[in-house]
Formats: C-alpha cells, structure tokens, sequence
C-alpha cells in the first residue's frame, strides 16, 4: 500500500551526488532490489557539509529507471530527427564509429573527428574521458567553459587578478560582518549551501542581494537592489564613486598591491617605463615619489603617489606628460556619481549611497559574485568592476572578503590541466572554441569537421546553437554521436547514442567539491541499467578497436588513486587516499580560514591588481568604464524588441538534468514565462495566456505569469526545460554569440545568455 | 509530565525549496498526485508561487505543512471508527489505515488540510511524524533532509531540548489559533 515506509534495505552505499550545481553532496543511497529507494546524507568531518536537496533525490530514485532512460546503443533507422531507432550491441555500435571515424581520418585527418564534452557529469575520470581518448587519437576537441557562459567573468577575473576564478570556503562565511551578493542566487542554485549564510545572519552578518529579479535570494536578504540588467558597471562605479569622494580608499593597500600608482603617459596610454625615461632603462614601470619629487621606478620609489599629473623629459628629450593609472581611471569614474549611476542602472541613487558605505565601512566584507551578472557581451568588465570595487576598499587576499566567484578542488581539476593523464603518452589533439562550433563546421574553417562527438551536455537546451547546429552544421557531418542517460534532445537528431551509466551505477571516479575542499569517491549504489557503460568504459572499447586502446589499460580504482597522486595542483595530490579510499572523503589541505591570494601576489603582467588594463588601450577598456550591452535596452534594437529577457536557473533543476522527473514536475509542472503587469496589460496578456516570446533570431510558445518578480521591460523564462515542455520553439532559439575582441584574447567570446532583446505577444492558438 | 512531540519551523530559514515534500514522499511511498506536506508560499499557492508587494518593494515566505499533531485533534474526535488517535508516550497523532472507512469526515474538519485521501485503497492518509523513524531516534525525514536547518522535530516538554529553545527564545506562531486544536507546529517568526 502506497503510505508505507521502506524500511528494509539491501544495503547502503555512501557516493557522492555530482551533477554541475557545485554542491557535490555526499549521499547514502538506500538500496532494495538494486533499486535506490531513499536518499539520504552521509557523514561528513565537517557536518555542516551533511546535506542533500530536492534534485538529488529526485535524480536518485527517479531518473535511473525514467521512461526515457536510454538502455542499449541506438543507431538511427530513418532519417535524421525521424525518432526511428535501431538497438544495437555495443559491437555493432563501434563497428558503425570505427567504420566512420577512420574513413573521416583517412580522408582528412584526425583533427577532422571532433569532441565536446559538457559539464552534467563532475567525476573526473568519467568528464575528463572524451578529452583524452580525442588526444588518444590526434582528434579535435571543442572547448566547453564558454559555451556554458561561464567565461566572461573568468575573463574578467584574469584581467584584473591573473586567476580564471576564486572564492572563499563558504562554511566560513560567519567571519564576514557584510555579504553582497552580485547575483550569487544562492538559495535557488546552492539552496545546501544557505544554512552557513543563516547560521551568519543569526550572528548579525547583513546580506544584502542585488539582483534584476526577485529571488528566494532576495526574499531572505535583509535588502535587495534591483538593477536594471546589464548595467552592473554602472551600480558598481555609482558605488566607486561614493568610496572615492568619502575618503574611503585604501590609499596604502592601493599603492603597494595594485598598478593604480604606476604613471600612464597622456597621450599613448601606455604605462610609463624605465627606458621611457632613459635609453636601455628597461622595463620597469615607473611611478612618481613624492619624497624625491621625481619619477623613479618602482622598485625605487620611497612614497609613490597615488594621485596626481606630472610632467618630466622623456629618453628622448620630449617632455611626458603623465598622470597615475588611477587618475586616468577616475576620469572615466568621476562622472558616476549615485545620481548619474541610478540614471542608468535604475537602482536609487541613497540606496546606492548608502550600500556603497556600509561595503566600505564593513570588516570584513564579503563579495559574492554570480555568474549571471557576467553573461553580457560585456560580462568581462563586471567582473573587473566588482573586484574593482574590492580592491579599493582593500579587500582583496583578506580573510572572509574578497570577491568570491569559484574555486575550490573542482576548479583546480577542471582548470589545471593534469597532461600525465590527459594527454596519453604525451598525445595531444588540437582545441578549438566551442563557441564557434557552427561555424566551424559549416564552414570548414580553420579546418574541415566531419563527426562530432558529445557527452554530458544538454546541447539543445543549454547551448545557443542548436537550431544553428541542425541547419548549418549537422548536415556537413558524416557521423553525430551523443553519449548520453536520457533520451535529450540533444540524442534525437544524432546518428548514433551510446548509453551511459547514471552516477549511482558507476564505480571508482572521484568528485572535488564546487564550494567546499573536500574530495569524495564514487561507489556504485546499484548495477548498470540495461547495456549503459560509464565514460570511460566506452572510450576504452573504442579506443581498443583503433589503435589497441593501450592507454586505456588499468584498474578503475588504481587509475583514481594514480590520477590524484600525480596531479600538478600539489593540494590535490596530497589527498590522502587511504582516507578517501576508506571514508568516500577526505579534505584537500588548506590553509585556514581559505583566502585567495593572501599572499598578495597576483599572476598579472605586473604582478599586482591591474585596475589599470594596458594590453586593452586599442579597445578602450584600459580603464574601467560602462558600456551599453549588445543587445541593450537603451540601443536601437530595442525600438522593435523592447524587452529584456532573462533565463534564470531556479531551485528544482541544475539545468536540464532534473525537469523531467515527476517528483521535480509535481513542484513545478511547466516553465512560465514572468512578465510585469503593465508590460502584460499593455499586450492585453491575462494571467496564464499563451504568449510568444520572440527576436530576429527564434521564437518561443509558453504561457505567461503576471509577476512582480520581473521590472517592466523585462521578462524572464526558467532555465532548462526541454523542448517538449514549449508549444513552440526554445529560449535558446532566441541565443546569440557577438563576437567579443576582448574575451577573444584571453580565449574565446563567451555565450551571453542575458544580453538578449524580445518582444512578447498573447497567442491565442499557441503552436 | 509526558512526552510532546512538536515540529518547530523557522520561517526565517525556509526557502520553499520543496526538499521536504519530495523527501517525504520518498521515504513514506507516497503515491504522484498526493501528499502528506506542502509548502505554501506568500500566496498560498503551492505551484506557481508569487511574491507579495509592488516591484521593487517585495516579501515572500514560505510555510510547510503537514499534520499538525493537536493535542486535541479535530479528526480523532470526527473519525467513526478509531482510525485516528493520539499516542500517550509522545503525542503524535496515528492513523491506523486497516481501521479507515474513508468517510473522510477527518479531511473535512482537519484547520490544516492535512488528510489526503488514498484513492487506490479508499483510506486517509497522513504525516505521522516519520513515527517509523522517530521509534528508531531518528529526525523525520522532512527535518533530516532540510537544506537550510529549517525544521526541527523533539520534544517541548524538554527544556534542553532544541525546540523547547527555540520557541524559549525566539517569537512564534500556530496557524489557526482560534480553531483551539491546540496545535503542534509552531512558526518561528521572519
């Protein structure tokens, strides 16, 4: 009878819960006739971290056996997209690969068989598995951090710091008197990790969200700012400004940690070195002393000024005429005042004023950045101007301050590359940016494309290409293969799909915490479901038919203790693996409480915080300033599409990977689109009409919510609902990829998920 | 004096993040299309939830729901057939299916909605407070899976207890006071 409790269990096995929500919960899985039939949390050293959530026990108990659940490898029947399958042996299966990988070889060569792997999947060995059989065989992989919209603020973070990312730990959060949240939606996105942040506010820590849309966030804050999207610049130099003009700079920490005193020459730009002033100098820039009352260099200065113009000869007898680095950014800052920053970002000018202050005044303060404020064709000048902000106000390598974005041993796995295994026996296939993935392809270009290969990547709903891919892309293919759970989107147009395991029926990979240091093991909970194989499983057999797979040749649980003890990142490879091995988790080392660079040294061209951006005159973002999104409500575009619309990622879901399980659907049974009650009267849309949502680019059919969640002028769409789960279209149809010069240099243009105009309109047969 | 079970929730911390209804479900079987716990948010409105107020001045709580455990429980007093009674030891209200007519005259009076009805088999269902759980000393699971610790579960009657604590020092609230079911979830206040 339904109402009954399990009581009796098989067994129960401690793994680790790994989807890509960083919080990389540790589980017991309650097993009963190899079915999970509980989740709960397991044990922890730090029992703070003893937590689970709604999406892990849904995906537990419910996604292993779903309908759509894939069992045996497919080879499609009919035509592409017909929906018409073929159940193959895995035999059968890498008969159909080899034949075509190798004809594409021999035709184009290796580089012309491509990879993509996504993020659904935090197990090292499983997520690193695509990589290296690409490099195994000299074939090509698409780049992925991008593509997800991540990079931006990575970008942003190496500008101005020299790291792709930092954070703090935040079980330490109670140290901070003052957390801002910069669109860090944590209680929808990390909901396991807001007891830390109550167990602070209980202590008197103030939170305080900004955030365009009203978020569970913002509804637990003790104060919201709610900006108008993509205008964060603007909202931070309001706030530089108030910190400038109330004498509230850290004018010590600046001159001694950041390039604000080095001199910028007026008229090129360029940061004032030593052979500017005497021939065979060096390069050494220079600041200006003002006990010699001279410019010397840095290494020299006894007092280097932190404001001030100056004028000396130069090497070559002409007078510089030169100013500080700060200097030349408050040119651009000076104009910012609250007022003019609320003209723009529409956050009141007091309560810019007085939230600047408190920031300033608090010790320690505490920056939470999210990545959404970063998803702009500009996102990388967000980043900078937080940190910006920061670092004025001297928080930067300081105990629970800083700007706090990503870090922990998931960034160190998935950022540092380990080559020993990656790269077998120093085998290394080209990169190319995932992010021009259709062009690529379409175009041939820098080189011809013939099969692609992807796994742990919900390419149809979280990517901006997929309609892109099925038009210009997948007919220049010879093969498209989607390694895959479920039957996603992603698998219905592909040529082949090979099964693979869910997390609970793998065994030996190992996960690094997303916000904790941490390492936990993978045990299997309960066998394969049907002929599914873990990633690297697959990759092996494939490997073995092509080039005898001698790489691919050891123990599951030998290859993870390998893996870690040879890691480049010295804090990972002292992982006790014994402890692992015994626990299911064991701690990365570090010091404590964790502080990004509390060392003060930065991996900046000079070493130090670079608020000043030399290697971008020509672009004109050596000082910070704002700049109108692509897509912004200010420029002429959105005199046809006058609404911002933003796709936001809620409680029930880490992207697509839980929408589909009815314990997730009985919470939430369809994504709604949130629209402001005079943008809706102005339309005449009602409360839970049919509406189409459109641009120039796609268009897509769901019913609307009246809300006050959103500002007029802008909506906002629930991030990853699969296709089904519209009348019409995708969110993602309606994406686009601006090409953006600065994030090229440090990679690729990141995918800037919110920089996106529409226009709304009720539908009446909607279809 | 006895044992009195209590659920102590603090609205402060929770976040509507629906961990307990599903966990509930899990670990009790409960069918798709019931439950035994809701959480309600500003609007009452368990699905498509709303904040209240006008942008950008907005508030919104969450509020979970389940049986109430009353010490003078509306359903006892309405069930026919002693489906429902009260335990001596500890106060939680039992529902003995193999006794349930399905009259559901218990739904009919229960302030808090508490009784769903399982159609399958024609009898009433509810939270027992995980009393499975709580004979082998563990939380229910509702308040073992909360990710931001925002139900706790003991005794009142227990000064060291966390809940007697909590409602010692912090204001709350039962829902539906004049009912006089004398209830036991108590409401920390936002």
């Amino acid at each position: 009878m339904t109402g009954t409790p399990v009581t009796e269990f098989d067994r129960v096995v401690r793994t680790v819960c790994s989807p890509n929500c960083l919080g990389t919960c540790g589980v017991n899985a309650f097993v009963r006739n190899d079915r999970i039939v509980k989740l709960e949390p397991a044990s922890f050293p730090d029992p703070g971290f003893e937590r689970i959530c709604l999406r892990g026990i849904a995906m537990a108990t419910q996604r292993l056996h779903h309908p759509d659940r894939l069992t045996h490898p497919l080879i499609r029947a009919g035509e592409r997209g017909s929906g018409q399958w073929r159940k193959v042996t895995w035999d059968e299966a890498y008969d159909y690969m080899v034949e075509r990988l190798t004809r594409v070889a021999r035709e184009y060569g290796w580089q012309a068989n491509a990879w993509l792997k996504g993020s659904g999947n935090y197990g090292y060995r499983a997520s690193t598995a695509m990589k290296r059989l690409a490099n195994d065989l000299g074939g090509t992989t698409f780049t992925f951090a991008a593509l997800t919209g991540d990079f931006a603020g990575m970008a942003g973070f190496q500008s101005i710091l020299g790291s792709f990312g930092s954070a703090n730990d935040i079980s330490e959060v109670g140290g901070a008197r003052y957390v801002l949240s910069v669109g860090r939606n944590v209680a929808d996105t990390a909901h396991s990790e807001m007891h830390f942040l109550f167990d602070a506010m209980e202590n008197g820590t103030k939170f305080v969200m900004i955030d365009p849309r009203f978020t569970r966030s913002a509804a637990k804050a003790d104060e919201w700012l709610a900006p108008r999207p993509g205008t964060d610049v603007a909202l931070a130099l309001g706030m530089i400004h108030v910190v400038v003009s109330e004498g509230l700079l850290r004018e010590d920490y600046l001159r001694a940690h950041t390039n604000a005193p080095f001199l910028v020459d007026r008229a090129s730009k360029a940061i004032v070195r030593q052979h500017h002033l005497r021939q065979g100098g060096g390069d050494e820039p220079v600041v200006w002393d003002t006990a010699a009352h001279r410019p010397v260099g840095l290494s020299r200065a006894q007092a280097p000024a932190l404001r001030g113009s100056f004028e000396f000869p130069g090497a070559d007898g002409r007078t510089i005429a030169a100013r500080t680095a700060f200097d030349a950014n408050w040119e651009v800052w000076r104009a910012f005042t609250p007022e003019h920053a609320a003209s723009i970002c529409d956050v009141p000018a007091a309560q810019i004023r007085h939230t600047a202050l408190e920031y300033a005044r608090a010790d320690p303060a505490w920056i939470w950045f999210g990545l959404g404020p970063q998803r702009y064709h500009h996102g990388h000048t967000v980043a900078r101007a937080w940190v910006t902000l920061a670092t004025l106000c001297g928080n930067m390598g300081k105990p629970y301050a800083g700007v706090n974005m990503y870090d922990a041993p998931n960034l160190a796995l998935a950022m540092i590359p380990h080559r020993q295994w990656l790269e077998p026996e120093g085998r290394r296939g080209p990169g190319l940016p995932g992010t021009r993935l259709v062009e690529s392809i379409a175009a041939g270009d820098p080189y011809p494309i013939k099969t692609l290969w992807i796994g742990a990547y919900g390419f149809a709903t979280q990517g901006p290409m997929y309609k892109r891919f099925l038009a210009e892309a997948l007919p220049k293919l010879e093969m498209y293969a989607v390694t895959e759970q479920m039957m996603t989107p992603a698998c219905e147009y592909a040529d082949i799909i090979l099964p693979c395991v869910s997390y609970y029926e793998d065994d030996w990979d190992f996960v690094g915490g997303g916000e904790n240091w941490y390492m936990q093991l993978r045990r299997q909970a309960v066998p394969p479901i049907g002929e599914s194989r873990n990633d690297f499983t697959i990759c092996k057999g494939l490997a073995e038919r092509i080039n005898g797979g001698a790489a691919w040749q050891m123990a599951a649980e030998d290859s993870c203790r390998q893996i870690l003890a040879t890691h480049p990142d010295p804090r990972i490879s002292a992982v006790d693996w014994e402890t692992l091995r015994r626990d299911g988790v064991a701690r990365v080392v570090v010091e404590r409480p964790y502080t990004p660079y509390r060392d003060m040294k930065f991996n900046t061209p000079s070493g130090r915080i670079e608020l000043y951006q030399e290697q971008f005159i020509d672009l004109g973002e050596e000082t910070l300033g704002f700049k109108e999104q692509i897509e912004g409500q200010r420029g002429a575009l959105a005199k046809t599409y006058p609404l911002i619309l933003i796709s936001y990622k809620h409680v029930h879901s880490t992207h697509s990977q839980h929408l589909m399980l009815p314990y997730i659907r009985e919470q939430l049974p369809e994504p709604r689109l949130d629209i402001a009650a005079e943008d809706a009267q102005a339309r005449g849309i009602g409360e839970g009409d049919f509406v189409e949502v459109c641009n120039g680019r796609g268009r897509f059919v769901l019913r609307a919510t009246i809300s006050p969640t959103v500002r007029p002028g802008t909506v906002a769409v629930p991030q990853g609902w699969w296709q089904r789960d519209f009348r019409a279209g995708h969110p993602s149809d309606l994406g686009h990829i601006p090409k953006s010069e600065a994030q090229d240099r440090f990679a690729e243009t990141n995918y800037p998920n919110w920089d996106v105009l529409c226009d709304v309109r009720r539908v009446e047969t909607p279809a | 004096m006895s044992r009195q079970l209590a659920f102590v929730i603090d609205m402060k911390r929770c976040i509507g993040c629906d961990t307990c209804v599903i966990a509930c479900k899990v670990e009790n079987d409960v069918e798709t299309g019931r439950f035994r716990l809701k959480v309600l948010d500003s609007n009452r409105d368990p699905i498509f939830e709303k904040p209240q107020g006008v942008f950008p001045n907005l508030s919104q709580h969450w509020l979970p729901t389940m049986c109430h455990h009353c010490v003078d429980a509306p359903c006892i007093s309405a069930c026919p057939t002693n489906t429902l009674w009260r335990r001596e030891e500890d106060g939680l209200v039992m529902l003995d299916k193999d006794k349930c007519i399905g009259c559901q005259r218990c739904a009919e009076e229960c302030p808090y909605d508490a009784l769903s009805f399982d159609a399958v088999h024609g009898v009433a269902d509810k939270c027992t407070g995980c009393a499975h759980r709580v004979e082998r000393n563990q939380a229910p699971s509702c308040a073992l899976v909360c990710p931001t610790r925002a139900i706790h579960f003991g005794d009142i009657h227990d000064p060291s207890s966390t809940v007697a604590q909590l409602l010692a020092t912090r204001e709350h609230k039962v829902l539906a006071e004049g009912r006089g079911a004398k209830p036991q979830i108590y409401y920390l206040e936002p």
